[in-house]
């Protein structure tokens, strides 16, 4: 625990960049992390881990914390409803989220939704932007968010209590233990949010109504060595919320929606001296509500059900030569309630292959390969290439792929407008990787060029219905910076941290930017630390988005900046110790929205404790 | 309004609206909009971009945004369709559960009904009265079409989209997503409705020129115009071609459309139709005709643009070429003259 406690720590304190080297592989025995081997399989990729203590200290929503914390630009219908992620100019298919090492994309929509994902039981939370289909599959083009759970053998236990109020009456209770011995690691978390989130809609008469949510989150996880060859880990979640859905004007009919998932995941870790083998059982539920004209109980509804099965060995050949395989088999059925959607089955095959060469110590080239079969669409060959170098104080990552997103349920089976004939979106990437570091300071610079083609979108067709279809081409020149410097002296520690995102995302037929992404997106902290008192203001900036394919000016949301100060004090109380944050958010009171209509709030307080035990 | 086939992956979608071509140019302000054509702009479902642009009868001079220019106000979210009185006009505003009521010539708000709405959908005037139908439930709502009193709601077996008015009834055609198949008559001197004239497909498309009432119904391979007289089919005429739409009257002609085609039949329907032409495609290949609609010839035909940018409309002749092409708001999908 603690090399953890300590790896927390350098992460607080410099930066959220993890370098190459990652602690935790050498440790497998003490210390099982998901990312662990996998990511050894990626040397050519970037990674941004946002670790532990900050996701401790956020209050608020999961799109608040990857808003401030990355460069992923999300767009919500109002604070709290319907968020999805334009991750590096793509779409919210497009954005792979996984919960230890396995893909929770839904499977009706293909996309997640941030304002309905806890994110406060994750021990971190690993963001690697650009393609990653090989490694974890469909919706891996824009990017991949990883959310990982750590077990611990040997651990003493700890207790943790977070307790947050604030402005329109939110509410958070957050609770989580862990705790180890030499056979056992246990995690166990629940965490529970509320909001009327009535907040006062600035410069107009009017306050956001309906748009009260809820949400509970249960879970645990237990690892359990068998042998020191064999260890078993079970992971569980349940997630419920209810969220309203705020309207834009007054007599609209009020809806709501209900989410619920339901997750369970077994891993068998085989290890021997140059041989790791990791074999996976999932089964993942998910369903949803819509109550369409509230109050009544009018309401529809779907589910789906997948089984996940993989299988991932690593082999060291050789000191240098290393090989990885994975074969996954993936069999969902959905369904609608009350709606269109017919009893539908997917089933899905794939195998890949990896390579590792190192050249040098310091250099090395990877190369993965995959094929994978599924009913009702043709699913592309996919490949990966990359480079890497690692100095102290230079590391470059050069990395090409091919990528793809499949169609989703309602894309291929919803009735009418489901289309058989659907082919998957696919993307061609290609990203260099710059990392510097000089003492206190480092600096991270990526470029990279992404061509997407045969987009998935609903359209009118000349039947009167909406049908999807293989409609758009796009491609994406961006390049994201990050900088974090840091400085100690006596008590005091004074930091920084900037990211800044250009994307030109751009429509083929038509050579303008895409609606809802915008050109610029900037985040700024500061962070200083006295003794047991700290400070952080921080800053998001989101230049000015387009809300029409022709790019008209008129109707354009405008750009916005947003101030937000957190202070934070720890009462080193002798048989009492906690920790106090207070938070102001949108100090200016900035009127602001990032979707057209959708006011957000303005200037908010919340106050939050913090109880280890 | 079809978007509500998938609401959530219409939640999630995107758009706006807005108002490029503002020319307010007038002669007379008191009677701006006192001739001419009224397009209504649906604007994104949930973006509340709804918008009425206005096209002078001469058809040189386009007015996007009329509504908002008039008032000050947004119209709300999804302008679904207008009728009118001989003072007003009525704006049906199907997700914000409202019907703008404005002066006819100026556009001016004079009154917003709330009362005994489910999201609107069609209306008529019959008798001084408004009926109006909903997305969701099986009723027509009613109204005094001076005051704009709620009066009553009308229960129907299972909700209708378009409503029309002739020979003192009121006919409300069961919707395409509602699996009925019926016309449902309501006498308005009672506001009661005794009969039903059933069909054996969906009602794709309604509509009268006073005088009869011409109901499309159709299935994936075939069509049927059926002429009402009263509450009794008096003649019907098969089509060939299945997943026809848009049933309209203009003198003495009926047209309709099938894919892309624009076809034409005279109102006697006693015979299947010709074809006049095909409208050009929409650049991504989706998206028009979106709207329709054939006024003194003027065919309307709209390009909704997938919904991600300002929609345009065409206007053809009956022999296929163009008289005029403009933008309007986003998602244009009807075409009104009063």
């Amino acid at each position: 625990m603690k090399q953890t406690i300590i790896y927390s720590l350098f992460l607080t304190f410099t930066a959220n960049i993890a370098l190459a080297q990652d602690p935790f592989s050498t440790q497998l025995d003490e210390l099982i992390i998901e990312k662990s081997k996998i990511s050894k399989q990626s040397k050519s990729q970037n990674t941004i881990v946002l670790n532990d203590s900050l996701i401790e200290n956020t209050t608020g929503t999961f799109t608040d914390f990857l808003q401030k914390n990355t460069s992923i630009y999300f767009k919500e219908n109002g604070y709290g409803m319907v968020s999805s992620p334009a991750f590096r100019g793509t779409t919210a298919q497009q954005t792979g989220v996984l919960w230890n090492g396995i893909k929770i994309n839904s499977a009706l929509l293909g996309q997640t939704d941030f304002n309905s994902t806890s994110f406060k039981e994750y021990d971190n939370i690993v963001v690697k932007p650009g393609g990653g289909s090989i490694l974890y599959g469909s919706g891996a083009i824009g990017g991949t968010i990883h959310l990982n759970n750590t077990l611990t053998f040997n651990k003493a236990t700890e207790n943790e209590i977070q307790l947050n109020y604030g402005s329109f009456n939110t509410q958070g209770i957050h609770y989580k233990i862990s705790t180890g011995t030499e056979q056992f690691a246990v995690n166990a978390h629940f965490g529970y949010n509320k909001s009327d989130n009535d907040y006062e809609w600035l410069g107009k008469d009017q306050k956001n109504i309906n748009g009260q949510f809820y949400n509970t989150s249960l879970g645990f996880e237990v690892a359990y060595k068998i042998n020191s060859k064999n260890t078993i880990e079970l992971y569980s979640a349940t997630y419920n919320d209810d969220r309203h859905f705020a309207l834009i004007t007054p007599y609209q009919t009020k809806t709501k929606y209900q989410n619920n998932y339901y997750r369970n995941l077994l891993k068998w870790h085989y290890k021997a001296s140059d041989f790791l083998n990791t074999f996976y059982v999932a089964y993942i539920k998910e369903q949803y509500n819509y109550f369409d004209q509230l109050p009544t109980n009018s309401k529809s509804g779907g589910n789906a059900t997948t089984w996940y099965l993989k299988n991932e060995s690593f082999y060291n050949v050789t000191n240098k030569l290393k090989f990885s395989g994975f074969l996954e088999y993936q069999k969902t059925t959905g369904e609608g309630e009350n709606s269109s959607l017919p009893f539908s089955t997917q089933e899905i095959f794939a195998v890949s292959i990896l390579g590792n060469y190192d050249l040098s110590s310091k250099t090395g080239f990877e190369i993965g390969l995959k094929n994978e079969v599924a009913k009702d669409y043709q699913n592309p060959f996919l490949f990966s290439a990359g480079y890497y170098f690692n100095s102290e104080k230079y590391q470059l990552k050069i990395n090409s792929s091919k990528n793809y997103r499949i169609p989703t349920f309602n894309d291929l089976y919803w009735q009418p407008g489901g289309n058989l004939n659907l082919k998957p979106e696919t993307s061609v990437q290609f990203d260099i990787n710059n990392n510097f570091n000089y003492k206190i300071l480092n600096i991270n610079i990526s470029t990279y060029y992404t061509s997407i083609k045969n987009m998935i979108r609903w359209v009118p067709t000349n039947t009167g219905l909406w049908e999807a279809n293989n409609v758009d081409e796009v491609y994406i020149l961006g390049a994201e910076l990050s900088l974090d410097v840091q400085k100690t002296w006596n008590n005091h520690t004074l930091g920084g941290r900037v990211n800044y995102a250009y994307t030109r995302s751009i429509d083929k037929k038509i050579e303008k930017q895409l609606i809802y992404t915008p050109l610029h997106k900037f985040t700024a902290q500061l962070n200083y630390k006295y003794k047991n008192f700290s400070v952080v203001p921080s800053f998001l900036y989101i230049g000015k988005i387009y809300t029409t394919s022709s790019n008209d000016k008129a109707s354009a949301i405008n750009a916005y900046g947003v101030f937000d100060i957190d202070f934070s004090h720890y009462f080193n109380f002798k048989d009492f110790p906690f920790t106090i944050n207070f938070k102001i958010k949108n100090i200016a009171n900035t009127a602001y929205t990032n979707m057209p209509q959708r006011m957000m709030p303005g200037r908010n307080y919340h106050i939050q404790i913090i109880k280890k035990f | 309004m079809k978007k509500l086939v998938v609401p959530i992956l219409a939640a999630v979608t995107l758009y706006s609206c807005s108002n490029t071509d503002d020319n307010t140019v007038t002669t007379n302000p008191d009677e701006k909009y006192l001739n001419g054509y009224f397009i209504t702009n649906e604007g994104n479902f949930g973006k509340g971009g709804a918008s009425v642009s206005h096209l002078s009868a001469d058809l040189n001079t386009v007015t996007n945004n009329i509504f908002k220019t008039a008032n000050g106000k947004d119209l709300g979210d999804v302008a679904q369709s207008i009728v009118v009185n001989d003072d007003y006009a009525f704006v049906i505003v199907n997700n914000s559960n409202t019907i703008e009521v404005v002066n006819k010539k100026t556009f001016k708000s004079v009154y917003t009904i709330t009362q005994g709405l489910n999201t609107p959908y069609y209306a008529t005037v019959s008798n001084d009265k408004l009926y109006v139908t909903s997305l969701y439930n099986p009723t027509v709502s009613v109204y005094n079409a001076k005051t704009f009193a709620f009066i009553k709601t009308i229960d129907l077996n299972f909700p209708a989209t378009n409503i029309v008015t002739a020979n003192n009834y009121v006919y409300a055609a069961n919707g395409f997503y509602s699996k009925g198949t019926s016309i449902e008559v309501i006498d308005p001197s009672s506001d009661t409705n005794t009969v039903d004239i059933t069909f054996d497909n969906a009602i794709n498309g309604i509509t009268t020129n006073g005088q009869f009432v011409y109901a499309l119904e159709t299935n994936d391979t075939a069509s049927k115009i059926s002429k009402i007289e009263g509450t009794q089919v008096t003649t019907s005429v098969n089509i060939a071609q299945g997943n026809s739409r848009y049933l309209v009257a203009d003198g003495e002609d009926l047209f309709y459309t099938v894919g892309t085609g624009i076809y034409k039949t005279a109102n006697t329907a006693t015979s299947s139709g010709t074809k006049l032409f095909d409208v050009t495609p929409a650049e991504d290949g989706f998206s028009v005709l979106y709207g329709f609609n054939v006024i003194n010839g003027n065919i309307f035909v709209s390009d909704v643009k997938g919904f991600k940018d300002i929609g345009t409309v065409t206007i053809y002749k009956e022999n296929g070429t163009v008289t005029k092409e403009f933008k309007t708001g986003i998602g244009p999908n009807g075409f009104y003259k009063f």
